[in-house]
């Protein structure tokens, strides 16, 4: 006769992370003196996506949150991505992926000595508007009695960075366009574009939402 | 009940399915069915999923590595390209706001004409309900002259008539005196016999009536021998001697 106890009644759902190769970070850290504080971390990931440039996080402070499974817990970094210090951030969600490796003493110099870094992203300052646009411009234009330019046919360009490239910010510029023309995908530069994936890119698109990709929850999933 | 068995029986009989909505048990008559058009399967999208099918993973359907590459890049200019525009859109709206062209403006301008309107509407209402109540006023008093006279007219008619029936009745009161009764039969009838009367006479001047044919008393009992001719000319189609007095007179 068995006991019924809480592990009975949960179930686990979803796909597992089959392209994880490594540990959780609470299984690396939990096993670290003062839980890895001034150890060094990297993702698999990063490593095979961008295997020039270094990418780490250097603990600075970890407070695992006290579940029985270590899933849960903040590590405040200082998080090196792709040879760019970003400063000091918090990791709390991302931890149950088991994806992370420590990084042992003897690499630690291999890795803090690499100075390739990452490239500034130019992506250009303006646009060419949609013909319709600029036709309609046009004839409001003569209406008025105002003079219609060719400036008047292109409108600055506002980016829309998705929420996972946040911390790329201030590495992306916009500069003047050099080679204009009517089509906005020949005036961007794809690699540029696609260096944000690394050489390890994604097995599908999913969302092609316009801004930021964000979560509408449409029904209350009670919490237990 | 017998709804159900009836649309069952005629859809095993043709053969199509005539009701296609879905039957759990045929005990319960469901009013979905009274509705010519069968409801969508499974649930209204707004209601919440049931317990079971909260948690189902999606598998999503696998991509080609060089659609993958291309799209990566596209959709993030594609998204710059929309924001932006949305951007542009926002400003030209605010331009014409701030220019008065926009829809508060709009709305404000029609709330003022509006409200004029109903000013102008309200005024002539009023203006209607007085010339209105006016001229109910000399209807009204109209009316009731007019009721009046009438009411008058009839009271004097009854009046009148009253006079004249009494006038009648009086009449034919006296007259009853003459009045030929069960009692008095015998006695008129002798009267009347006695005193026979022909309406076809000449009058001349002086006022001596000539009759045609003259009166005769009935004889009562045996009538004696015949004296002379009486001959009642009454009885006989009248002589036409019309034409000839005129050609004689002519």
């Amino acid at each position: 006769m068995s006991v019924p106890s809480a592990v009975d009644k949960i179930r686990f759902l979803g796909n597992h992370d089959f392209s994880s190769q490594g540990k959780f970070m609470w299984e690396i850290l939990c096993q670290l003196r003062n839980l890895g504080q001034g150890r060094i971390v990297t993702k698999n990931e990063w490593l095979q996506k961008w295997p020039t440039q270094p990418s780490y996080l250097k603990i600075v402070k970890a407070r695992p949150g006290m579940d029985r499974w270590l899933q849960t817990g903040v590590v405040w970094v200082e998080w090196t991505f792709r040879g760019r210090n970003l400063g000091i951030y918090e990791f709390s969600r991302d931890l149950h992926r088991s994806d992370w490796r420590l990084v042992h003493k003897h690499e630690e110099a291999e890795l803090l000595n690499n100075k390739n870094a990452m490239e500034e992203m130019i992506l250009p300052d303006s646009f060419p508007l949609p013909p319709l646009q600029v036709l309609l411009a046009k004839k409001d234009a003569q209406k008025n009695n105002q003079p219609f330019t060719e400036a008047q046919t292109r409108a600055p360009l506002e980016l829309s960075i998705d929420p996972q490239f946040a911390m790329l910010k201030p590495f992306i510029k916009q500069a003047p366009v050099t080679k204009k023309s009517h089509n906005i995908y020949d005036e961007v530069d794809p690699e540029a574009l696609l260096d944000l994936y690394g050489e390890k890119l994604p097995v599908k698109v999913e969302s092609w939402t316009p801004g930021p990709a964000g979560i509408t929850p449409r029904f209350h999933i009670p919490q237990q | 009940m017998a709804l159900v068995n009836r649309c069952l029986s005629l859809s095993s009989t043709s053969g199509l399915p005539l009701l296609r909505a879905p039957l759990p048990s045929l005990n319960v008559l469901s009013s979905r069915n009274l509705g010519r058009r069968p409801p969508k399967p499974g649930k209204p999208p707004i209601l919440p999923p049931s317990k079971k099918v909260l948690y189902k993973v999606v598998h999503p359907e696998w991509m080609k590595p060089e659609d993958v590459k291309e799209l990566l890049w596209r959709r993030h200019t594609y998204n710059n390209a929309v924001v932006s525009l949305r951007h542009v859109f926002k400003a030209e709206i605010e331009a014409k706001e701030a220019a008065g062209l926009g829809i508060e403006a709009l709305k404000a301008r029609e709330k003022e004409e509006l409200d004029a309107l109903l000013v102008e509407n309200e005024k002539h209402n009023q203006q209607k309900a007085q010339q209105r109540e006016a001229e109910e006023k000399d209807a009204y008093e109209k009316l009731k002259t007019e009721f009046l006279e009438d009411i008058e007219k009839r009271l004097a008619k009854e009046e009148q008539n009253a006079k004249e029936r009494t006038t009648e009745v009086l009449q034919l009161i006296e007259e009853s005196q003459n009045f030929v009764t069960k009692d008095n039969l015998d006695v008129k009838l002798k009267e009347a016999l006695d005193n026979p009367i022909v309406f076809d006479y000449c009058i001349d001047l002086n006022g001596q009536k000539f009759p045609d044919p003259l009166p005769l008393k009935y004889v009562e009992g045996t009538p004696t021998r015949q004296k002379g001719r009486a001959f009642d000319r009454s009885l006989v189609q009248p002589r036409k001697n019309a034409p000839k007095e005129a050609a004689s007179s002519a």
